[in-house]
């Protein structure tokens, strides 16, 4: 199994926990690095390989989104990180990727829009669970 | 209020007359964009502002602040610096900043911020889909869809003069406002 990928968070970018043993896969924080494709570089190139890894494995896997400030350069990595999913669930034999993002009631509507979007766009299952929702 | 784009200093002297939040001057980079980010936070928390609010001016800055971060440059003829400013009044949050440009690409970014200008919501919308599904993202980290998105965050249109300073370099100002009340 393909040892876990942890990027501790900063004030510009978020906490990467990519953990297959302990079946976590978060990204928490702010996202406006400087250099978009630079910080994201080694998340994709993980992806890639764990993906690649677990086409044939019967297991689902469970990403979780909760990034309230993101760039504009970011939400266009997202809709390629959407596509990798797309392109993984059509190719899997049994696995399967869920995507759940956490808002908060008072995020701004092109935020919540631009993730309806990537949702719309990539023809993926992206469940939006609101705070207030979830902590009812 | 008319805003005095036209010298960025007296534009600085009238909003101290408003709620001015912040200024600065000087050479911008990641770590003075994150003590400016910290700081005009901070004062919207203690001010009350409504938290959309803060979070569309929050994201209008961060874009602001990292292009000029990306696209400043440093001619040592002209002593004039990148600026940034943050006001608040009764109606509107604004954010302004003011950074050098070379000549030659006045005609793109005015064709790209009048075009932006002339969207409604949903032609705002449509634009920032084209520009992501064409866009690449360039050496310097940007994917050119900073500005739609400063646009969509205002929802007002995106203010902006170049003064001229030689037949090479102008000053750019731009100017986003946020109104406060949508109603």
């Amino acid at each position: 199994m393909q040892a876990a990928l942890k990027i501790a968070s900063t004030v510009f970018t978020p906490e990467i926990n990519f953990d297959p043993k302990q079946d976590i896969f978060s990204v928490i924080g702010r996202s406006y690095p400087e250099n978009v494709a630079e910080f994201y570089k080694p998340v994709f190139e993980w992806l890639k390989i764990f993906l690649n890894e677990s086409k044939h494995i019967k297991q689902n896997i469970h990403v979780y989104f909760e990034v309230d400030y993101l760039n504009s350069t970011t939400l266009k990595l997202y809709y390629e990180l959407a596509k990798q999913f797309k392109d993984f669930n059509e190719d899997a034999e049994f696995a399967r990727i869920t995507w759940t993002w956490k808002l908060e009631s008072s995020m701004d509507e092109n935020m919540i829009e631009n993730i309806k979007t990537i949702k719309s766009a990539s023809n993926f299952e992206i469940e939006v669970q609101f705070e207030d929702e979830a902590e009812s | 209020m008319a805003i005095p784009l036209k010298d960025i200093v007296s534009f600085h002297q009238s909003m101290q007359s408003e709620d001015l939040v912040l200024v600065y001057e000087g050479e911008f980079n990641q770590e003075v964009t994150k003590s400016v980010l910290a700081m005009t936070e901070r004062n919207f928390d203690s001010e009350g502002l409504d938290s959309g609010v803060k979070k569309k001016a929050y994201n209008i800055m961060v874009e602001v602040l990292q292009n000029i971060c990306k696209h400043q440059f440093v001619d040592s003829e002209i002593q004039k610096n990148a600026i940034f400013l943050v006001g608040e009044n009764e109606e509107d949050v604004f954010i302004t900043s003011g950074n050098l440009i070379k000549n030659h690409a006045i005609a793109a970014l005015t064709e790209k911020i009048n075009l932006i200008n002339s969207k409604d919501k949903e032609g705002l919308k449509e634009l920032f889909k084209q520009l992501r599904l064409n866009s690449t993202i360039s050496d310097v980290g940007g994917a050119g869809l900073g500005f739609v998105d400063m646009a969509r965050k205002s929802e007002n249109k995106i203010e902006f003069q170049f003064d001229e300073i030689n037949a090479d370099v102008s000053y750019f100002i731009l100017l986003c406002r946020i109104t406060k009340t949508t109603n």
